[in-house]
C-alpha cells in the first residue's frame, strides 16, 4: 500500500516527516522529506528499529507516543551526518491484514529551537545589561546628592561666618565650595558618559554598508577622538606597517570601533611618547586588521574581561564608561568577525579584529 | 585606640573623598597620603586611599588596622576580600565592605568571607555622619551599642 503510487505522491508532498513502522519498530517506509532531512533513503533503514535513528535519551518519550500515552513528544532525530535535528513527533497505530502498523510523523523545529536559544540569550544579556547599567549609575547618584548635600551645609557654613567678618575662614570655606562644585560637576560627566555608552550599546545592530578604505574610518576616529582632548599634549604617532584595505563594512560603526580602541590606547599609557602601530593580512574569507599600542598592557587574568560590558579594569578616576570595548565587540560581531586582545604587560596590547570580505545581511 | 590606620580602597575619587570627610567627622583629622613622607608621630593615625583591588593588594600590610573596600570595582572588593581572608596576617584587620546596591548574593558572599561589617553607601551627609558615628562607637571605642542603631546603619555588623 505505501509503495501505491498515488499514495506515495499525496505523502511525499506533505510537509512533514513520515515513517511506517512494523510491529517490532523497524522502519518499512519513509517519506522524501525524511530523506531530505536526515540524508537517509528505506535500505539504509532495512532490519535497524526506529531506535537507531533518534537520541537515546529520547527512547522512553518515543515508545510513550507509540503506546498513546502521551499524544506528541519533542525528541531528536540523528541525521545520517551524525547531526541533530529537533522535532515533534506524532504517532497512529493501524493494522491491515492483520499486520500491525506504526505510523510516525514528525515536524522539524530545529528553527524554532535555534531561535528560542537566541531568545533566551538576548534575554539576559539584556537583563545583565539593565541590572549594570542600574548598579552603575547608583554610584554617580551617590556622589551627586551627597556633594550636592555637603556644598549646601558648605554654603550655610560661608553665609553664617559672613557675618562674622572672618576672612581667613570665609576664604578656606570659599575654596571648598569651589572644589565641591567641580566634584558634582564630574560626577554629572561621569553619569552622562554611562548613559551615552548606554544607548550605542543598545543601539540595533542594523548594518548600513558600503566600500571604503579602512584608512578613512581610522582617520576619521583620529579627528573624533582629538575633539574629545584625550591627551592632547602627548606626542602621538600612528604607524601603518602596511596599507589597510578597502572593506565592505558599516563605515560609522567602524569609525567607533577605532575610535573605542584608540581611546583604549590614550587612556592606558605611561609612555612620554604614544605609539599606535596598525596593520592588516588577510586569508580567502578574511581580513584581519591589528592595532597595537605601548600602553602599560593588561594582565593576563584579565584578557579574557575585557570585552565584557561594566568590567573596568582601570579605575573610574581615568574617563571612560568602561563600555567601549564591549561596544566594539559587538559591533564587530555583527559585520560576523571576532575580536581578540593580546597584552605584554607594561609593554604593549594588541587588538586584531575580523571582518568578512563578504558580509551576509 | 592609640594607632589608627586605614586604607579607603574605592575606584571612584569622589566616593573616596566622602568616606574620608566621614571618618574625619568623627575621628578627626587625618594625615595622608604619601607614607613615606609622615614623621614619626603621623604614622600612628593615617588614612592611604587606593582606586582598585590590585593596588589594596599592593599596599596593605600587617599594620593596617581598618579596611573600607568597595565591592563594583576593578579586581573586585569580593575577591581582595577573599585573598586577605585565606592568609592569617590579616586576621586582625577589620575589613568593611561599602557598596552602592544592596545585592543579595553580594553580601551573603561578604559574610562567608569573613567582612567584618556591609554598608550601603548613603545619599546624604547626615547618612554618612550617621554610619562613620556608629563606626567609630563599635570599632574605635568598643562601646555597647544598641541592636536598633545597628540595623538602621548597617547592612550587618560582625565584631
Amino acid at each position: 500500500m505505501f509503495k501505491n503510487k498515488d499514495w506515495g505522491a499525496v505523502i511525499n508532498a506533505l510537509p512533514i516527516g513520515i515513517f511506517v513502522l512494523d510491529s517490532e519498530f523497524v522502519p518499512i517506509f519513509c517519506n522524501d522529506l525524511v530523506t531530505h532531512l536526515t540524508g537517509y533513503v528505506i535500505e539504509d533503514l532495512e532490519g535497524y528499529n526506529i531506535f537507531n535513528v533518534i537520541d537515546k535519551e529520547d527512547k522512553t518519550d518515543l515508545i510513550s507516543i507509540i503506546l498513546k500515552d502521551k499524544d506528541k513528544s519533542n525528541i531528536k532525530i540523528k541525521t545520517k551526518k551524525g547531526e541533530v535535528i529537533y522535532c515533534t513527533a506524532h504517532s497512529n497505530r493501524f493494522i491491515i491484514d492483520d499486520y500491525h502498523y506504526i505510523f510516525l510523523s514528525f515536524i522539524d523545529i530545529s528553527q524554532n529551537i535555534i531561535q528560542r536559544e537566541l531568545l533566551q540569550k538576548t534575554n539576559s544579556i539584556l537583563k545583565n545589561f539593565a541590572h549594570m547599567t542600574a548598579h552603575d549609575l547608583k554610584g554617580p547618584i551617590i556622589s551627586l546628592s551627597s556633594l550636592s548635600d555637603k556644598l549646601s551645609l558648605e554654603l550655610n557654613d560661608c553665609i553664617d561666618l559672613m557675618d562674622t567678618n572672618s576672612n581667613l575662614e570665609i576664604e578656606k570655606k570659599k575654596k571648598n565650595l569651589k572644589r565641591l562644585a567641580l566634584m558634582i560637576q564630574d560626577s554629572t560627566m561621569e553619569m552622562k558618559d554611562t548613559i551615552e555608552s548606554s544607548l550605542r550599546y543598545a543601539e540595533n545592530d542594523s548594518l548600513t554598508l558600503s566600500n571604503f578604505k579602512l584608512n578613512l574610518a581610522v582617520n576619521l576616529a583620529k579627528r573624533k577622538i582629538r575633539a574629545k582632548k584625550l591627551n592632547i599634549d602627548k606626542i602621538t604617532k600612528f604607524n601603518y606597517i602596511n596599507t589597510l584595505p578597502e572593506v565592505h563594512a558599516d563605515i560609522e560603526k567602524m569609525v567607533l570601533v577605532f575610535q573605542n580602541l584608540f581611546s583604549n590606547a590614550f587612556k592606558f599609557n605611561d609612555k612620554e611618547e604614544i605609539i599606535i602601530d596598525l596593520w592588516s593580512k588577510e586569508d580567502d574569507n578574511y581580513y584581519y586588521i591589528y592595532i597595537r599600542d605601548n600602553g602599560v598592557g593588561i594582565e593576563q587574568r584579565d584578557l579574557s574581561k575585557v570585552f565584557t560590558i561594566y568590567k573596568r579594569l582601570h579605575g573610574m578616576d581615568v574617563e571612560g564608561s568602561g563600555l567601549g570595548l564591549a561596544i566594539a565587540d559587538r559591533i564587530i560581531k555583527s559585520h560576523g568577525g571576532l575580536i581578540d586582545v593580546t597584552s605584554e604587560f607594561g609593554v604593549s596590547t594588541t587588538f586584531m579584529f575580523t571582518i568578512p570580505k563578504k558580509i551576509k545581511q | 585606640m592609640e594607632k589608627i590606620k586605614i586604607i579607603i580602597s574605592d575606584d571612584s575619587a569622589t566616593h573616596r573623598f566622602l568616606i574620608r570627610e566621614a571618618i574625619e567627622t568623627q575621628i578627626g583629622f587625618f594625615k595622608s597620603d604619601d607614607y613615606q613622607k609622615l614623621d614619626e608621630t603621623d604614622k600612628n593615625k593615617y588614612i592611604i586611599e587606593v582606586s582598585d583591588g590590585n593596588q589594596t593588594l599592593d599596599t596593605i600590610s600587617e599594620d593596617i588596622n581598618f579596611l573600607f573596600l568597595d565591592i563594583n570595582m576593578p579586581k573586585d572588593g569580593l575577591e581582595v576580600l577573599e585573598e586577605l581572608r585565606a592568609n592569617s596576617a590579616y586576621d586582625n584587620l577589620v575589613i568593611i565592605m561599602l557598596t552602592s546596591s544592596d545585592l543579595k548574593s553580594e553580601i551573603e558572599l561578604s559574610k562567608k568571607l569573613k567582612a567584618n561589617a556591609f554598608l550601603l553607601k548613603p545619599y546624604n551627609i547626615a547618612g554618612w555622619d550617621s554610619k562613620f558615628r556608629l563606626f567609630n562607637k563599635v570599632f574605635i571605642n568598643k562601646e555597647e551599642v544598641h541592636e536598633d542603631e545597628i540595623n538602621s546603619n548597617f547592612i550587618y555588623i560582625i565584631k
